[in-house]
């Protein structure tokens, strides 16, 4: 009895040891993503996609994938890998995209300014716990038509800053819209999600869990545009990479990333 | 965005004094709006009943975007509390959200007490009691309950 209970005693003390191991791994690899990667980074040309599949037999779909890619695009930016991606990607895109198109814009601030009583309404959000991060993204969005884009780039690069403010704020407009019409989105959620505002408490809502599909659909109708997402994934292909396309056909501001396995970037087309 | 933080920080105090949550307190230092004092008390019909368990809450410039520090200053025994008073629980770590406020926080904590997540063990001794033999766990707690009303510091 005696050695058994040791034994287990063994085991715990061990199991407990893993765990704190992996926190300071995790730890570890988010100190080294946050020193590594920028927020958002500068233009770099389309071909830097494949150095990281250089010599790898296995990437085969990845480098020709990348070679398809540079038929279309001139240009990608990289986001940081740590949750967010998909939003920032849309935030900087989307951003290029306003300060070309005036009209857009104006409705898109619009429509951002008037977010609020659905978020508080619909959302079912207090307004204590969103406001800061309202304000930001109106403010963002009224700055720019001044802004130029080295100064783009500097507002969404700095760390706990806009960004982060901005892109939280997203999260809680494609909350919101999920809970819209949640009859329409229940059946799309993943992990046997039962009910909207759950899916959204664990999966949208923390600041580094990553965008699911439904997410993706839900932010480009929240917004009205047009998102284009080429799939870079490793699957064998014919002679393109598989595309998808989100939000209503017509709208004038179309957005263009990349999905590579768990993570999304901007891209810019050839002119 | 420096004074969000202190902003957010006030209502949050305004929110505490006005719609207080039972079994929890907490205000912050006179002299720092970023530092506070909570007590959590032990929920009743529990082993942590009477209890009145001490924390300290340290809030970055870049709340409510990043979660706080917060840490028991009362000797602890439970599965997800460290032996230096640090927490184990997800929403303040990698689920963090700015929904959750102090009231938030503090209550979600108090129900950490009786509700223990055995996914992340902080506390070997305790996790091991708990799961094995809850009786000594429970005596064990017992005492914490006790040592709690010593601690008047």
């Amino acid at each position: 009895m005696a050695d058994e209970s040791q034994s287990k005693d063994e085991d715990n003390t061990s199991n407990f040891q893993k765990v704190q191991q992996t926190q300071a791994q995790l730890e570890a690899i988010e100190k080294e993503i946050r020193e590594n990667q920028p927020l958002t980074s500068e233009l770099k040309p389309i071909a830097t996609l494949k150095a990281v599949y250089n010599g790898d037999d296995n990437a085969k779909f990845f480098v020709s994938g990348v070679d398809y890619l540079s038929t279309l695009y001139q240009s990608t930016r990289m986001t940081r890998g740590d949750g967010s991606c998909y939003y920032r990607s849309f935030l900087y895109s989307l951003s290029e995209h306003l300060m070309k198109n005036e009209a857009e814009l104006t409705r898109i601030t619009k429509y951002v300014k008037e977010s609020n009583s659905a978020v508080i309404n619909v959302g079912g959000y207090d307004e204590m716990a969103i406001d800061i991060f309202y304000e930001a993204i109106v403010e963002f969005f009224e700055e720019l038509p001044k802004m130029t884009p080295e100064k783009l780039h500097e507002e969404l690069t700095q760390e706990n800053a806009t960004s982060d403010y901005c892109t939280w704020y997203l999260r809680v407009l494609t909350a919101t819209f999920l809970k819209s019409d949640p009859s329409r989105f229940l059946p799309y959620l993943e992990d046997g999600y039962m009910d909207i505002a759950t899916y959204c408490q664990t999966q949208i809502e923390p600041m580094g869990k990553e965008c699911t599909m439904v997410s993706v659909l839900a932010l480009a109708e929240a917004f009205q545009v047009r998102v284009q997402i080429e799939y870079l994934d490793g699957r064998p292909f014919e002679d393109k990479l598989t595309r998808h396309e989100f939000g209503p056909e017509e709208s004038l501001t179309k957005l263009s990333l990349l999905y590579r396995p768990g993570h999304y970037d901007v891209l810019y087309a050839t002119a | 965005m420096s004074t969000s933080a202190r902003r957010r920080l006030l209502r949050d105090f305004k929110r505490l004094q006005n719609d207080p949550p039972s079994g929890v307190t907490g205000a912050p230092m006179d002299t720092n709006i970023m530092v506070w004092q909570a007590v959590i008390f032990g929920p009743d019909d529990t082993p942590w009943e009477g209890g009145t368990f001490k924390l300290v809450l340290e809030f970055s410039e870049d709340y409510p975007n990043k979660a706080p520090q917060v840490k028991f200053l009362t000797k602890m025994f439970h599965p997800n509390i460290y032996n230096d008073g640090q927490i184990c629980l997800d929403i303040l770590q990698n689920q963090w959200s700015p929904i959750y406020d102090i009231s938030a926080i503090l209550t979600s904590i108090q129900s950490l007490l009786c509700d223990p997540n055995p996914a992340s063990p902080a506390n070997s001794e305790a996790s091991r009691l708990y799961n094995e033999n809850r009786r000594e766990y429970n005596r064990r707690v017992r005492e914490i309950v006790e040592q709690s009303w010593l601690d008047e510091s």
